[in-house]
């Protein structure tokens, strides 16, 4: 992964915090999914649903090269197309479409297929985690482990 | 299936059960220094019961789902969640250790006159392998982000806030270094409490979906994605010249300027920053000083596919607004033939050996003593000897000046004992 010469510990922090978030709200956002396969209905959805569905809105924008998305997203997303991973836009409109139906109580009837594309999303975003932990920590490890 | 969430559950709560070992008998031990240090413990301590709650919702819920592939990366992802969390508290607790205390001094004399009353809990953490300052904030935007899973725990770090100054080893232990502080300083303030580079570009607002983006939609055309940060960290630049003048440029040349430099997304190049840097000495009559910045950068070589004229849409604005706010609360370190003679004396003192806390009967301050020791003879500055006496002296500079705010407060009161814990912790 590209990361820049100058950036700080600071703004590496802030991408694995960044992509630890994003793991975690589709995370969230499958354990919804295999609870509302099991009863249709939204009141089973996490109270993080709301949470999600606005990370999953900027990060669209983002992949849609908006010129107010974030800067943290755009250089995550960045990185993201330089794994060559599935990451495109229509998977995560696939994930917000689910959410919204979720929410509403319809009946989604490619819900297995859909929540396989939303694990492939998840283990892109957990295989980028893991690229920005080893290079945050390069040189770090040992003495913190010394506490 | 139900074998698959005892076995994740488990893990979970083996990394949780080492938490739990920290926050009682590591954490307590650790000599962490700065007004806020009690407040990690307690965020620490608290969070462990917010920790536990989650475990158990998702425990429950876990039984719940039928496919396998989908537990397991969901355990799976919590438990590195939590693993992580635990290794930034491990890192920190280590690294706020034993910073020096007058350290801390900068920092809580930049935040207090900026914002007055308003309490900013921050942190000085030495970091090895930070080569440059960088801050960032660490329960909202990093401990949060990093138990997204834990919902209990998610909620209650909505509002909680302490921010982190890491510097290198090498630089805690050099009090010339220590100006460094005001850039990190600076990117605090700026996301507290100032947001005028915010204001202007949403693009480097920190991440929250708690609740829905309430910033206002940039209206400032940018040139690509680099644009927003390189005026932050342009605006951060200014601040820190401005509040401690000629050192802090001269500073980041000694530590940071190569002869040939690259571009990056991240921050601007160092030339193009102390270009910036020595036009506010400059407009503050530190001339001497801004000439000799530009003398040390008129050679570095840039790309040439970079235009050296580059700025920012909304610089001039952003700069305007900087300086209006530096003069409103005082913060100018402004070059007056006063402090030019002050400093000369100084600069003679600091090669002697003497003290430097009065001149004349008048205390000295401490950002007096800083630019002083950038006179000094090479040889003696770079001694160990002389760093020692250096903090010596602003330490003594700071409790003298800490003192007469006491008297004066004394003074307004009427006479009548005064509480002295805010001047003492400020001190701490």
């Amino acid at each position: 992964m590209g990361l820049d010469m100058t950036e700080t510990v600071g703004d590496r922090r802030m991408y694995l915090s960044t992509t630890s978030m994003g793991t975690g709200y589709l995370a969230e956002c499958l354990l919804s999914m295999e609870l509302y396969r099991n009863t249709p209905d939204p009141s089973v959805l996490r109270p993080s649903i709301h949470e999600c569905k606005r990370f999953i809105d900027d990060f669209i924008s983002t992949l849609e090269k908006s010129d107010g998305a974030p800067f943290v997203m755009r250089k995550i997303a960045e990185y993201l197309n330089e794994q060559e991973t599935k990451n495109s836009i229509s998977y995560w409109k696939s994930i917000e479409d689910t959410i919204e139906r979720a929410e509403k109580g319809e009946s989604i009837y490619d819900l297995e297929e859909r929540i396989r594309t939303l694990r492939t999303v998840i283990d892109d975003f957990n295989k980028l985690r893991q690229i920005v932990t080893e290079k945050l920590y390069v040189g770090q490890r040992s003495p913190v482990e010394q506490l | 299936m139900s074998n698959y969430s005892d076995r994740g559950i488990e893990r979970i709560e083996s990394v949780y059960r080492d938490y739990v070992n920290f926050t009682e008998k590591i954490l307590p031990q650790a000599r962490i220094t700065g007004t806020y240090a009690p407040y990690f413990g307690d965020l620490c301590k608290k969070l462990e019961g917010k920790i536990q709650s989650s475990i158990l919702i998702l425990k429950n819920q876990s039984k719940e789902i039928k496919e396998v592939d989908s537990l397991v990366r969901i355990l799976e992802i919590a438990k590195v969640e939590l693993a992580e969390y635990y290794h930034i508290m491990l890192d920190v607790a280590r690294g706020t250790s034993r910073i020096p205390k007058n350290l801390h001094f900068f920092a809580d004399e930049m935040f207090v006159t900026m914002t007055f009353d308003k309490n900013i809990p921050y942190l000085i953490k030495s970091e090895l392998s930070a080569d440059t300052p960088s801050s960032y904030e660490l329960f909202k935007d990093t401990a949060r982000q990093h138990l997204i899973t834990f919902s209990d725990a998610r909620e209650y770090l909505n509002d909680m806030r302490l921010h982190l100054i890491c510097l290198n080893p090498s630089m805690i232990d050099n009090p010339l270094d220590w100006v460094l502080i005001g850039h990190e300083v600076a990117h605090i303030l700026e996301k507290e409490s100032l947001r005028i580079v915010e204001s202007k570009y949403p693009q480097i607002r920190p991440l929250n979906y708690s609740t829905p983006y309430e910033h206002p939609i940039s209206t400032t055309p940018v040139l690509d994605k680099k644009e927003p940060k390189w005026c932050l960290e342009g605006a951060c630049d200014i601040i820190a010249s401005i509040g401690f003048g000629p050192i802090y440029g001269l500073r980041l040349i000694e530590n940071f300027l190569v002869p040939s430099e690259q571009i990056f997304d991240s921050h601007p190049p160092w030339k193009y920053r102390l270009n910036i840097i020595a036009s506010e000495l400059e407009r503050l009559d530190w001339t001497d000083d801004s000439i000799r910045i530009r003398d040390y950068i008129k050679d570095i070589k840039l790309p040439s596919s970079f235009d050296e004229r580059f700025e920012p849409h909304a610089w001039e604005d952003v700069r305007k607004e900087i300086r209006s706010v530096m003069q409103q609360r005082q913060m100018e370190y402004v070059c007056t033939p006063a402090r030019k003679e002050t400093i000369r004396i100084l600069t003679k003192r600091l090669n002697e050996n003497k003290p430097c806390v009065t001149i004349k009967g008048k205390p000295v301050d401490p950002r007096d003593i800083l630019n002083a020791a950038c006179y000094v003879e090479e040889n003696l500055s770079k001694g160990f000897e002389f760093r020692e006496f250096l903090i010596d002296m602003i330490r003594l500079s700071q409790t003298d000046k800490i003192y007469k705010k006491i008297k004066l407060q004394i003074s307004s009161s009427g006479g009548h004992p005064i509480n002295l814990r805010p001047f003492l912790e400020s001190n701490r």
